[in-house]
């Protein structure tokens, strides 16, 4: 497979947004942003993603119902990895976003290797 | 300035007039939602962008605001003006930091000191991001999720297939991609968890301690992991209440034949009893019930190791792998598909130069279908290589003296399919590594027949061969048909018996040693059952009750005194005694307490 693979990064911080992108552009990956659930959503049902990485605090909708409405979503959508990030440890924020269907849970700031090695292992390299 | 600590101050000086705006409506309110959730996002927000830019006291002083509105959301507290008037400061102080970024270009010279009277968050360290740990969550995920998710499963088997081929397990990561696609229910999600936590153990090394802590007791909400040996004496108990109920079923014919007051209640009793007593057995071999996928991939495996060791490109065609039967009759179609499939290749498949001679494509086609017949399984196994090569049967044949050279000259093609099962028969010159020393095939129609089954080889000459094996459902009880004949009774398996006729003797004639029933413009040879089995020959005159029935590929007519009622019966095979006698499939315990001498037909000398 040759298409690039293209991770969609969803975060109301266009700082945090801008951090994960230019770390994932580095290391070849495609990206495109949305600021919250709703507009994540919008934006896969345009152009799939390979992999998503969402934030859980966000307005309009959060992380957690967003991972909960992907899974409801027909194939291929239901079926992208999802790492859902947050600045809390909490567990409750981690039992929730498992049980929404999110495949890892990781707490912020993320540092580019952990960016990097997340997104070989949940969607492969760059270049399929 | 660093143009993430530029966007950094962009975006902080909004949230920091957002955090404004919102205390300004909480000072009227302290408890109004929306508010809360602005101020706690605006806090959280500057946090995440203080990680990134490496500003640990704004980290500290976010991370305890947002603490506050945090219990204020959730209601644990109530705003006071205090909590109000704190946050305001900290805002205060966000902006006059903000500035001297602005002005210097560089964080403030206390922006790594964790002055804070609160302590900072804890080291936002992630957790490693090693592939056997990230597999290991995606198994926990699958096990704890609370109900089935198909897009779930998918997203973890793709993560599982990536760590997979990292690690050098291309089969594996296949297998996954396949089972991923094919999900679609709890039931299917257990076979793709088999397989990522086999994954977990190669990658552990393979200490059964690792693996242990992979299993936890509890699978997907509505499965759970029982052993198959639990399962199989569940299925024994069930099988002797059968025959407990068949007993009973004796009881009540004996009652009503003498009259007693009792028959008609015994005979509602025994129906009862038998009506549960199916419906108990049916439920048992459900449980046993297996889908051939398994089976499939081990022979894929087998056809890519052999095509690429033999340099013969092969491609391999399943249909049906989601075809159901016992546990049992899957397992016996394990070693005969294997060794089956690489006869095919090594044999039936010509070379590359041959093929393309032939006009056939250089890529040989192996297919393996599985289907249900008729409460029956029927597997094939296809390829589209020479097909028999009935000359050199034959040879071979006469050179080992089972065959004469006249009928060497003579041999049908069907005729040498059936020589392919004698014990010890094989047309290799040279026994390869790879296909064994010509035991294969009789041992083949053994195992099937063993279980009420059968075994043909078709072919077409220059186009390829059929294996196929025909198979009861389940080996839990196996349908036979009862018949007398000097003074015993024997069981004959239904699936051999294709009809049965009374001739009059003029129909039978003498043929070289034996006789010979003509039958619909067929010659069908004549065995006296009761000789074969070492029970006395009945003498008669006047018509006789003849059974057809299949014999190794053959119709036979067995002549018998009665044929009896047909019946499903446990059958057990073999054991060390009753073994002696050849023609043996094994025995059965009926209702009246009687063992019963289940017949294999491919063991009775014609």
């Amino acid at each position: 497979m040759q298409r690039r693979r293209k991770i969609l990064i969803v975060d109301d911080s266009s700082l945090a947004r801008r951090y994960c992108r230019h770390i994932l552009e580095t290391a070849g990956y495609e990206v495109s942003e949305a600021m919250n659930g709703l507009e994540a959503l919008e934006e896969l049902l345009m152009r799939p993603a390979d992999m998503i990485i969402a934030d859980i605090n966000m307005p309009h909708m959060d992380g957690v119902t967003f991972v909960a409405q992907l899974r409801r979503q027909s194939p291929p959508l239901n079926a992208i990895p999802v790492l859902v990030t947050s600045s809390e440890t909490s567990e409750d924020n981690l039992a929730q976003a498992r049980a929404a269907g999110a495949n890892l849970y990781r707490t912020k700031p993320l540092d580019e290797d952990t960016i990097t090695r997340c997104a070989a292992l949940l969607c492969g390299s760059p270049n399929g | 300035m660093d143009e993430f600590l530029e966007q950094f101050v962009i975006e902080a000086r909004e949230l920091v007039e957002q955090g404004l705006a919102a205390f300004g409506a909480l000072q009227s309110d302290p408890r109004a939602r929306a508010p809360l959730d602005d101020a706690f996002r605006a806090f959280h927000t500057l946090k995440g962008g203080a990680a990134i830019v490496d500003f640990d006291a704004l980290i500290a002083m976010m991370h305890a605001c947002e603490e506050v509105l945090s219990d204020a959301r959730s209601g644990k507290r109530i705003l006071t003006r205090d909590d109000i008037q704190h946050s305001l400061r900290a805002l205060d102080q966000v902006t006059q930091w903000l500035d001297h970024i602005e002005r210097t270009g560089a964080l403030p010279p206390d922006a790594s000191a964790s002055a804070a009277t609160l302590s900072a968050p804890p080291s936002s360290a992630s957790l490693a991001v090693e592939p056997l740990a990230l597999l290991r969550e995606q198994i926990d995920l699958l096990r704890a999720a609370p109900a089935f998710s198909a897009g779930l499963l998918a997203a973890a088997a793709r993560i599982a297939s990536n760590i997979a081929i990292e690690a050098k397990l291309v089969d594996e990561a296949a297998r996954l991609r396949l089972s991923a696609s094919q999900s679609e229910s709890a039931g299917d999600a257990l076979a793709l968890l088999e397989v990522m936590e086999e994954i977990a153990r190669r990658m552990s090394g393979g200490t059964p301690g690792a693996a242990a802590q992979d299993m936890a007791p509890e699978a997907m909400s509505r499965s759970m992991r029982v052993d198959f040996e639990k399962i199989d004496a569940i299925a024994a108990i069930v099988g002797e209440i059968s025959v407990s109920v068949n007993a009973l079923d004796h009881l009540s014919e004996t009652a009503q034949a003498r009259g007693d007051a009792c028959a008609p209640a015994l005979a509602r009793g025994h129906a009862q009893l038998a009506r549960l007593a199916g419906l108990l057995m049916a439920a048992t071999q459900d449980l046993r019930v297996l889908s051939m996928r398994s089976l499939f991939q081990r022979v894929g495996k087998v056809v890519r190791d052999v095509s690429s060791t033999l340099s013969k490109p092969v491609d391999f065609v399943c249909v049906g792998e989601e075809t159901l039967a016992d546990k049992a009759i899957v397992e016996i179609l394990y070693e005969p598909l294997l060794h089956a499939v690489r006869n095919a290749i090594d044999h039936g498949v010509e070379s590359r130069e041959a093929r393309l001679a032939r006009g056939k494509p250089a890529t040989a086609t192996v297919r393996l279908e599985a289907r249900r017949e008729s409460g029956r399984i029927v597997v094939e196994l296809t390829d589209d290589g020479g097909g028999l090569d009935t000359e050199r049967i034959a040879k071979r044949a006469q050179s080992r003296g089972m065959i004469s050279a006249q009928a060497a000259q003579t041999l049908t093609d069907a005729d040498a399919a059936e020589l392919l099962f004698a014990p010890g028969f094989s047309t290799a010159e040279a026994v390869t590594s790879l296909s064994g020393r010509g035991v294969g095939l009789d041992a083949v129609r053994g195992a099937a027949t063993r279980v009420g089954g059968r075994v043909e080889i078709l072919s077409r000459r220059g186009e390829g061969a059929t294996l196929r094996m025909t198979l009861p459902f389940s080996t839990m009880l196996t349908p036979i048909v009862t018949a007398r004949s000097g003074g015993q009774t024997f069981g004959l398996p239904s699936d051999a018996v294709i009809e049965t006729v009374r001739a009059g003797k003029g129909a039978i004639a003498p043929i070289g040693a034996g006789f010979a029933l003509a039958h619909r413009s067929e010659t069908i040879p004549v065995v006296d059952l009761a000789p074969q089995s070492g029970a006395p020959v009945a003498e008669g005159a006047g018509a006789v009750t003849l059974m057809i029935a299949r014999s190794r590929g053959h119709k036979v007519a067995l002549k018998v005194d009665a044929v009896g009622e047909p019946m499903a019966v446990m059958l057990k095979p073999p054991d060390d005694i009753t073994a002696r006698l050849k023609v043996l499939a094994g025995t059965a315990i009926l209702g009246d307490g009687s063992v019963l001498l289940v017949l294999d037909l491919d063991a009775i000398a014609v």
